[in-house]
């Protein structure tokens, strides 16, 4: 640290800093493990640390490589970068002890050695400690370079040179711009520089060395994928890809992008099929190591396989937990699925987490015919039921409880919208009724409803009773406003709103003022200006539950879709590769949407009300019969 | 938008059969304002592009239901106030050109009488499963007495024309009445305003 520091021009302070970064790369690529932290820590010191111009100086590649090795010995995730690799890595190593050392003394604190004070030995304490143990002595093996002993005598002679030197001397290099904030803004210039360097190589690497170690093999082609950083996140992740590689990199030991996962199984039958996809598992499952490996890499390979057949499981487990609907209808998918899972009981090691797997399908199959009740935690408010039930009118239900009712029926629709629906734009394609049947019948409910607001509207002949109903249904909009049932509150604004109501000047006018403000509040929260900003920002400040107006999403989708390909063309343009950036953003949309429906409603249902709704929805005036009415109540002009 | 603030605006909607390509007609018209790689909230002005003719800035608000057409209901509300319609069919596509009728009936009732429209046939590109000859598409328009462009979203061809030709006829419509000048500023709060004055005005 102290040769750094010790240089008055900044060109040398800069070289001897890319030598030491080098030289942690060197000690990362020996396994030694020890070292990098410890020179890692010197770099990350402040007095070094805060040397702007000495880092400016570096090149990109290096700063790069620098950023790279910082994220390795980050402490985020309790070192998990750091605990990956040197599981993985090959012998000789030299691990970063005080780690380990720290993970006993953890364990010491945490648990007494004795339970109860009845003197039992907690056996489980000694086991985790032992594990340590044993992680530490499997290092045995002996580094075979020479021995320089000159440059070990040197390095043992180093003088240390006190702290409060080095600071000095740091701050009369580049003295303190602001006395306050110089460390916030150090940091703020480094990250801006590498920032900087990352986007203007348009996220690509070009070093051999870093490109994208805890994703791709020496084995795996370019050709098939593209991976780009992500600076703000500080990791990488998958731009696009053949359907071969983003298959094999959900499966690999090393991932551990739990959204990357979700993302796939929500998207992935845009472009693949539930077959495809399982048979690229299966065939994943029993991949033969390459015949070129010598018998360390093979052993490797086996010690791998394990670990990759075991997430192979555990995705088909998730995928079955989550997207069950697509082996409902699917009966050779379920016969694949269930040899497939046979085969691997047979392996002695995988039997019990695919017997749980087996055990998952009946459980699904079972859960699919009777709904679960979910235990009712919150008191449910009593329904306002009219005078008579046998027979009423629409005005007879109290506005609060039509929309109770109509908020449990449209979450029972919104609920049975399945993510694949919301696919490549299935619910505007002609087999709609097909791809999307739930969202087709979310979207004609919608309709209806706004019409048979409107329909009982012109059902009136008196202005008097015109201006009741419309009050009244404003009234249900602003109740479905306050349980957060957005997608009503549009519904009943769009059927208020069509051409042949709307027209209806007298009655509009006779509107109390209180209730035309709510109307008019409500339209433009519920407005398109500014891509629905107002709709947006709502319900992020709205607790669950909540329906949400499904249009602002279908829109987003649509967008998503045709602003972005399908396929990207890979490095050297030979293939072209599934746009999975693209899957990703369409899948951000689809859990936005399934978030919301995870939180029911606790209102009691009415069944007597809620055949009325049902039938009143299904039978309203055509367009026609409306103007026509409209016309009656209120002459045309010209 | 501070800079248009005393230059017109102009509010257009764009109609047509799902599918035949809106969105892509106005992702390509707003090129220039947002990549491909558009953000998770999709950006919210670019439905607002603002367009040179004569050393003059004109604001077009753009606004596009694309997704929705199954919420037919909520259409109507997106007429009201409307400057300009552009009706968008798909020259591979004998249905959608089938609906051209339909959007303009649709117009008549729910636009004001001083809406301007433009017919596009979109995808050019698709040349080769061409449907509906540039004739039929032209005869279509001159029986309602309003524009007409081909234009390919993919390509970006004649984009940016369609859209100049739709200003270029609400220009002239309004040079005809000019009794009723429409001066942007007066139009810059849109559904709010205006509703409140039509409707507000008169009940208290």
């Amino acid at each position: 640290m102290f040769q750094i520091v010790n240089h008055d021009k900044i060109k040398t302070r800069t070289s001897l800093l890319s030598k030491t970064i080098s030289l942690i790369q060197e000690c990362y690529n020996l396994n030694n493990f020890f070292s990098v932290f410890a020179l890692s820590s010197a770099l990350q010191n402040d007095q070094i640390y805060r040397l702007r111009q000495t880092w400016e100086g570096l090149t990109i590649s290096e700063r790069r490589k620098c950023n790279k090795l910082f994220h390795f010995v980050s402490s985020a995730n309790n070192y998990r970068k750091y605990r990956l690799r040197i599981k993985e890595c090959a012998l000789p190593s030299i691990p970063f002890l005080d780690l380990s050392l720290y993970d006993i003394s953890l364990l010491y604190m945490k648990y007494p050695t004795l339970i109860d004070r009845k003197s039992i030995v907690d056996f489980a304490k000694l086991h985790q400690i032992n594990q340590i143990m044993i992680f530490l002595r499997s290092f045995n093996k002996q580094y075979s370079s020479p021995k320089n002993e000159n440059i070990q005598n040197q390095l043992k002679n180093i003088p240390l040179i006190p702290f409060e030197t080095i600071s000095q001397i740091s701050q009369s290099m580049e003295p303190r711009s602001t006395e306050t904030k110089d460390r916030f803004l150090t940091d703020q210039c480094w990250t801006n520089l590498l920032r900087k360097s990352v986007s203007s190589t348009h996220f690509m690497m070009e070093d051999e060395t870093n490109y994208g170690q805890d994703f791709l093999d020496k084995e795996d082609s370019e050709e098939d994928i593209i991976i780009i950083f992500d600076p703000e996140k500080n990791k990488w992740h998958v731009r696009a890809g053949t359907v071969q590689m983003l298959v094999k990199l959900l499966t690999k030991e090393s991932a551990t992008d739990p959204a990357y996962l979700k993302q796939f199984l929500l998207t992935y039958r845009s472009f693949s099929t539930p077959t495809e996809f399982l048979n690229l598992l299966i065939q994943r499952f029993y991949e033969q190591p390459s015949r070129y490996l010598d018998n360390h890499e093979q052993e490797n390979f086996h010690k791998k396989q394990n670990i990759t057949r075991l997430k192979i499981i555990s995705i088909i487990n998730q995928w079955i937990k989550s997207h069950f609907y697509d082996f409902t209808n699917d009966p050779s998918l379920q016969k694949e699925i269930s040899n497939f899972l046979d085969e691997a009981i047979e392996l002695e090691i995988f039997k019990k987490p695919a017997q749980h797997v087996k055990s998952m399908i009946a459980k699904q199959f079972e859960s699919r015919e009777k709904k679960v009740i979910i235990s009712v935690s919150k008191e449910i408010p009593k329904p306002i039921l009219p005078k008579s039930l046998t027979s009423f009118k629409t005005l007879d239900i109290h506005h609060e409880e039509l929309a109770r009712q109509l908020t449990l029926i449209e979450f029972d629709l919104f609920c049975a919208i399945e993510p694949k629906e919301c696919l490549s734009e299935g619910w505007l394609k002609k087999d709609k009724e097909i791809r999307s049947p739930n969202i087709v019948k979310f979207t004609k409910f919608f309709n209806q409803v706004g019409l048979w607001a409107a329909t009982e509207i012109l059902k009136c002949e008196k202005l008097r009773d015109r201006v009741q109903t419309i009050t009244y249904f404003i009234k249900v909009e602003k109740k479905c406003r306050e349980f957060h049932n957005f997608n009503t509150v549009q519904e009943i604004i769009a059927g208020l709103e069509v051409s042949p109501i709307y027209r209806l000047k007298k009655t509009w006018e006779s509107v109390p003022e209180k209730i035309f403000r709510i109307h008019e509040q409500l339209i433009s929260l519920m407005s398109l200006e500014d891509n629905y900003k107002g709709f947006r920002d709502a319900i992020q400040n709205e607790n669950p539950p909540c329906i949400p107006y499904l249009g602002v999403y279908f829109t987003d989708l649509v967008f998503l879709g045709s602003g972005n390909k399908d396929t990207l063309p890979s490095k050297n343009g030979t293939k072209e590769l599934v746009n999975f950036e693209k899957c990703r953003k369409i899948s951000k949309v689809i859990e936005t949407i399934q978030q919301y429906q995870q939180f029911p409603y606790f209102f009691q249902p009415v069944k007597e009300i809620r055949q009325f709704i049902e039938s009143s929805v299904s039978n309203v005036f055509d367009e026609t019969e409306m103007f026509e009415r409209s016309f009656q109540f209120e002459a045309k002009k010209n | 938008m501070s800079n248009v603030s005393d230059s017109l605006l102009l509010k257009l909607i764009i109609i047509g059969r799902s599918m035949a390509g809106k969105s892509c007609i106005l992702l390509r018209f707003c090129d220039n304002k947002f990549e491909s790689n558009l953000g998770f909230t999709i950006g919210v002005d670019f439905r607002f592009v603002s367009l040179n003719k004569n050393d003059e800035t004109i604001g077009l608000q753009i606004w596009d239901t694309a997704g929705q057409e199954r919420f037919r209901t909520i259409t109507s509300s997106y007429y009201r106030d409307a400057d300009g319609v552009m009706i968008v069919y798909d020259i591979t596509d004998e249905n959608s050109f089938d609906q051209v009728d339909h959007w303009f009936d649709e117009i008549s009732k729910q636009a004001p009488p001083s809406v301007v429209k433009i017919l596009v046939g979109n995808k050019t590109d698709l040349e080769n499963k061409r449907k509906i000859s540039t004739e039929r598409g032209l005869n279509a328009a001159n029986s309602r007495s309003c524009p007409f462009i081909e234009v390919s979203a993919k390509s970006g061809e004649n984009v940016k024309k369609a859209f100049e030709m739709l200003v270029d006829a609400w220009t002239e419509k309004s040079k005809q009445h000019i009794t009723k000048p429409r001066k942007k500023k007066a139009r810059q709060k849109i559904t709010n305003e205006s509703f409140e004055k039509k409707d507000k005005g008169n009940c208290c």
